[in-house]
This record gives C-alpha cells, structure tokens and sequence, in this order.
C-alpha cells in the first residue's frame, strides 16, 4: 500500500465498449492498484437515428483510486490514449474520496469534523468485492444499521489478480455495492463489512466513503 | 455534426462486421489463386456474395438488436410473471412450435427426408413432428429456469435418451435427425430463443440468473433430433433410398443473384411472419407498449428482414457453389490436404455465422466483460476447425464412423458439465446450436458434398449430413474445456 496517509481520489471514466480493458491496463501501468469496469449503455440521439430507431451504444465506466498527487498524470495520459479531448470518444471525471478501507488503515475511524460545515447527514460507502459475496456485504451492513444497498454488476483486479488466456487478460467477476448510511452510522457499517470479508488480507476487496452532498427518497425506519 | 456523429457510428459497425467476414474471404481468395482455381466467374460471383453477406449481416444485428431482442426478452418476462406451470408450458410450446415450423432450412430437410423415406413420410409431417419437438423443448427450458433445474442434469438425461433412441436408429437418421437440429437453429430463432431465456432469467434473478442465461438454444436443437429419431423409429424406417439433389453449377455472375433474390425475399418473410403476428398479440394483451417502443421494434423486424435476405442472398448465390468447387478441386488435385484446408475454412467460416455474433455479445453483457467475446470465438473457431477437418478424414476414410466421433464427444461433453462452472455448461450447448447456422450449415456442407462427390468411397448423403452433426458437437467440448481453463486459472489466481 504505497499512498498511506495521501488524499485519494476515485477516478471515472466513461469509454466505448471494449475499451475499459484497455483502461485498466493503463492505469495499473500509471501506478493505480487496480480497478473496476462496469457496463451501460449509451444512447445517441440524432435525427438520423431517429428515424432509423432507438439506437443504444454499449459504453464500458471504469473506477479506480489513486492518490490525489497521480492525477494530474491520469487526466494526461487518459486524454492522450483515448482522444478524450475530441467528442464522442468517451468523457473522464474525479471524484475526491473520503476514506477507504485497504489502501489506507484497516479500521476505519469516523472524522466528525466536516459536520456542520454542510448539512447533510449521509455518506455513501462503495464495497467492491468478489462476484457472489455481495449478500455477505449487505447481510453485515444491515446488522450494523444500513437500511439497504444496491448492487452492480462488474468485473475487475487488482495487482494479485493476472490471468491470461489467448493473450486476453481475465478479469475477475465483482460486485460493487452501494449503500447510503447516515454519518454516524458509517463507520459501524464499514467496519462491520471489513471484518466479515476479512479485508485487511489482500485480494479480499475494498472499500471507500465518499460525501454526499443531498439526498432524495431515503426514509428511517 | 449530427450526420458525421451517425457515419462515425455506421463505419464503426461496417468494421466490426467486416472483420468478421474478411477471414472467409480472403482465405478463398488465396486458395483460389493457389490450390484450387474455382474459375473467374465463381471467384467473382463470391466477391460479391462477401459484400452481400457483409452488408446484409450489418443490418441483421442491428434489426436483431432493436427488434428481436427486445421481442424475446418481452416475451420472456411476461411468460414468466404468468408464474403458472401450465401457462408457462403452454407458451413456451406455442412459441417454439411457431417460429421452428416456419423455419425455410426445415423446409428443405423436409423435403429431403420425404425423398430419403422413399415418400412413406410426408414433409409436412416432418414440418409437424419437429416443431412439436422444438416447442417441447422450449416449454421444458422455460420451467427448468423458473425451477432451478441443474442445466448439466438436464442435458445429461436429454442426451442419454438421445443415446438411447440412436442406438436403435440407422446412421443414415442418426445424420438426418442431427442435421435437422441445425436446421431449426436458424439466423433468426437463435437470438429469439437467447433473448427469450435470458428475459425469464432476468425476471426470476438470483444468484443463477447469470448462467440461467444460457441453455435455450442448446435445449432447442435436441427437440428436432428427438422428434426425427422417434418417428423413424415408430414408422420403422431403416434404410434411405433416396439421393442427393442433382447439383446444378450456376453460371453468370449476375443470374444466381437474381434467381434467388425473390426466393429468399419469400422465404425470409416467411422466416419473420410468425414471429410477428405473435408479436402483435402479446403487444396487445400484455406489453401493451407505446407507440414509439412499439415502432422501434417494428423497424427492427424490418431490417432483420432486409438484413437476413441479403445475407442469405450472399450466401446461397456466392458462397454455396465456392464451397462445393473448393471441396470438389482439393479431393481431386490434393486429397491429402483436404483435412488441412478443411480445418482452416472451419476457423473462419464460423465467425461470419450472424447467431455467433448474437451469443457472444450476450455473454459479455451477462458476465459484464468476464468471459471476452474474442476468448469464446476462439474457442469456437478451434472446435468448428476439428470439426471439419474430422469430417474430411471420415469422407476419406469409409472404415471411420460418425458415431466414432459422435459417441465420444457427446460423452467428454456430457462428463466436463460437472467439472466447469454452469455458466460455460450453458454457453457450451448453445453455441453448438449457434454454429451450425446458415453460413456453416451452407458452405461447409457444400463443401463436404463436394469432396464427398469426388472420392469414390464416400456416400455423399451420409457424409454430407454427418459434417453437420460434428459441428454441433464439438463446441460443446471446445468451450466448456475453456470453461476448465478459466477455472483452473482462477483458482491459481486466488492463492
């Protein structure tokens, strides 16, 4: 873990489908741990494609946490190998993180400080781990407190992870669950996913707080 | 800046489709100009089938995508909700009964298995008894979805009964039955089916909804083996007495094309009609969609239709005879090599197969990027090569039997269905019902025919069918080995 005690940030980029592979690779080589790839799709709305009909481009998001220093050199490089600086070949943006668990400590310990500076109660927690484990992460948040979550469909890897085949790299099916949890809350509900998925050992997952700035349909029991 | 953003999008898709044709092509094109002269006009009648076959497959998966797709997914989650055995059952064989029963490919087997049983059977029959077996086998993967049925159990008992029949069956129907299964697994009911299960997979969800996704097509293609097989069984047909079509060579460039141009034009219209009359009522039951959703799909049956023409236009005019000279020129000036090129025009011949496409697609979305499209085509391609260069040494060899190959690889695919993850057990039977598609079932049939015509020994009825049955098998071994692969890499992975 070589950015203890940095500022991280999760980087996001939206690319044509086919390319997040290619994405991941990049930003292993730019010094990011590793990363995850989901699937959308993107519709493109012209008059010609009107009248031809719905027409949806399959796009591929890829996530990644760097350290706030490597991103300057992401934006660069990114831009170059996928001509983000021309429309249409896909869009790149930043996000600062709060916390996360694995790249940083192990426990997590809850910073009151920014309350009172906004309003908002919430936080929201991403846990990426292992395709299949996604039940065990929402079981251990509702036992300390969540009131629910959402999953996402992905694949992804990390340093550890590098099989081939043909040449094509496999990347591991993951879950990526989000859940939304009041301040105080968080650091018992991530805590309590840490320990269920053990994931202070490596390969196990990761998991990071972001802020939240307003929220809409949540409701306490 | 709009239309610059449509042509971008356009040559995008012209690209990837073109990339998928250009290995057929230029691969007959060296050959031609190598081993096997096929002649100027043959060699420029194919050129423009590629075209055809290229553009015309262009807008199939886009029509597929907008209309077909949709269709099935529709149609599967409204079966679904239903949450009725007996309803679930019912539709399921309506379905599968309609679309197989209006399938052209069926209608030709038809005709020659009526010729075959020396007209004890008639080809209505035959249209009949098939699509029972299709929609049988719809209705039970429907419910094996909604009950969580083990896809490997499933598979393992269809074909031991399969076994069962074939034993007592003769190999001239043993061949027949086969080749029908790849007729009914046409261009245009493979995505309808895939679309279809993964509908009722995405509505039950779970934690097997991933590899539920799967299994469809692989079901589908056993229905017409079991429907043949028992009827030759019931109506105690042993021998085949008729004989092959006489093959007559084309001749001008432009005249074959526009022979079957209005023929295909019916045919695929008849293809369709099915498909969309049952479209029409679910819409007005229960989809009930509105009028923009409800003219996207339309459209998109509209371009399947001009899509599936072309292509087949392409195929039947360009494509067929090549494959019949190639195989005819190499078993009369090189018999020794004809394992070799035939294990080369099966590595390629199966990427233009418009279904092949459809699956892998499907499969990325399924998994999310996982299991790559390019890993799975080439899987496929390798087992289509052994698949056909097998062939050619079976039309070469008359002490080798079909069933030589059969028996084993049934039985590898069968054992390997326990020992790769489910989610490749699925894959694995549909792209043996994929494979076999309209492009591979034309050319490499063709050009087994005509190396079957050429060398004395072989039985160009027998050995011309058999190619069909290896091709439906060997990418049940092919992809569930690649199922082991992934797994064993997996496992190494995550110590």
């Amino acid at each position: 873990m070589n950015f203890i005690g940095n500022n991280l940030i999760l980087f996001c980029s939206i690319l044509d489908f086919g390319k997040g592979s290619n994405a991941l690779k990049l930003s292993q080589e730019l010094g990011a741990m590793g990363g995850t790839i989901f699937l959308g799709k993107g519709t493109l709305r012209t008059e010609w494609l009107n009248i031809l009909g719905a027409f949806d481009i399959r796009k591929e998001i890829f996530i990644t946490i760097i350290d706030e220093k490597l991103e300057d050199d992401f934006y660069d490089k990114m831009s170059k190998k996928f001509a983000l600086n021309k429309p249409h070949n896909g869009i790149a943006f930043s996000m600062p993180l709060k916390y996360c668990l694995n790249l940083k400590g192990s426990k997590y310990v809850s910073k009151f400080q920014e309350k009172g500076v906004n309003n908002v109660d919430y936080e929201s927690i991403f846990v990426i781990v292992d395709k299949g484990t996604s039940g065990d992460v929402l079981e251990a948040a509702e036992s300390a407190g969540s009131t629910g979550g959402t999953v996402i469909h992905g694949r992804g890897s990390g340093t550890q992870e590098k099989a081939k085949l043909f040449n094509i790299e496999i990347e591991p099916e993951k879950d990526i669950v989000l859940i939304l949890s009041k301040v105080e809350k968080t650091e018992s509900i991530v805590n309590a996913i840490g320990e269920r998925l053990n994931i202070s050992e490596p390969s196990n997952g990761i998991i990071f707080v972001m802020d939240v700035s307003r929220t809409l349909g949540l409701y306490n029991k | 800046m709009e239309g610059e953003v449509f042509l971008n999008i356009l040559l995008k898709k012209l690209k990837e489709v073109s990339l998928s044709v250009l290995p057929i092509t230029v691969l007959v094109i060296i050959l031609s100009f190598t081993i096997v002269p096929i002649g100027t006009e043959t060699l420029i009648r194919f050129i423009i089938g590629s075209i055809f076959v290229i553009v015309g497959l262009g807008i199939f998966l886009f029509g597929a995508h907008i209309g077909i797709g949709p269709i099935g997914n529709l149609m599967g989650e409204t079966i679904a909700k239903t949450n009725k055995v007996h309803l679930v059952s019912i539709l399921g064989f309506i379905l599968g009964f309609f679309i197989t029963i209006a399938e052209p490919d069926l209608q030709i087997l038809a005709k020659q298995v009526n010729l075959a049983s020396g007209g004890i059977i008639s080809s209505s029959l035959i249209l009949i008894v098939v699509s029972i077996g299709v929609g049988i086998m719809v209705a039970i993967g429907l419910l094996r979805i909604l009950y969580g049925k083990p896809l490997n159990k499933v598979f393992t008992l269809v074909y031991f009964i399969i076994l069962i029949l074939g034993i007592n069956v003769s190999e001239e129907f043993l061949a027949i039955s086969v080749d029908a299964s790849g007729a009914t697994t046409g261009a245009m009911t493979t995505p309808f089916i895939l679309a279809l299960g993964y509908g009722v997979s995405q509505l039950k969800g779970g934690e097997t909804s991933e590899e539920d996704s799967f299994g469809m097509v692989g079901l589908a293609s056993a229905g017409p083996i079991f429907a043949i097989m028992s009827m030759s069984l019931i109506k105690g047909l042993t021998d085949i007495q008729g004989e092959v079509e006489t093959f007559i060579p084309n001749t001008g460039i432009l005249g074959p094309y526009l022979r079957a141009f209005p023929q295909l034009l019916k045919e695929s219209i008849i293809t369709l009609f099915p498909l969309f009359i049952l479209f029409l009522i679910f819409d007005k039951t229960k989809f009930k969609l509105n009028k923009k959703n409800k003219n996207a799909i339309l459209k998109g049956l509209l371009y399947t239709y001009i899509g599936l023409t072309l292509f087949l236009v392409g195929v039947n005019a360009g494509f067929m005879e090549v494959g019949r000279a190639m195989g005819e020129g190499i078993a009369i000036s090189y018999p020794g090599l004809l394992p070799v090129v035939g294990f080369l025009l099966g590595m390629v011949v199966v990427l233009a197969e418009p279904a092949v496409y459809v699956l892998t697609e499907q499969v990325e979305e399924v998994t999310a990027g996982h299991i790559k499209k390019r890993v799975i085509l080439i899987a496929l391609s390798l087992g289509i090569a052994f698949a056909v260069s097998m062939s050619m040494l079976r039309i070469m060899i008359p002490s080798l039997k079909l069933w030589h190959f059969l028996l084993p690889g049934f039985a590898l695919a069968a054992f390997l269905s326990y020992k790769v993850p489910p989610i490749f057990v699925g894959i694995a039977y549909d792209s043996g019902g994929v494979a076999s598609g309209p492009m591979t079932a034309t050319f490499v049939l063709a050009f087994a025919q005509g190396a079957a015509n050429a060398i004395p020994t072989a039985n160009v009825l027998i050995d011309g069918f058999g190619v069909i049955a290896m091709v439906a098998m060997t990418p049940l071994v092919a992809i569930q080995v690649l199922g082991l692969i992934f797994k064993i890499k997996a496992k190494r992975e995550g110590n």
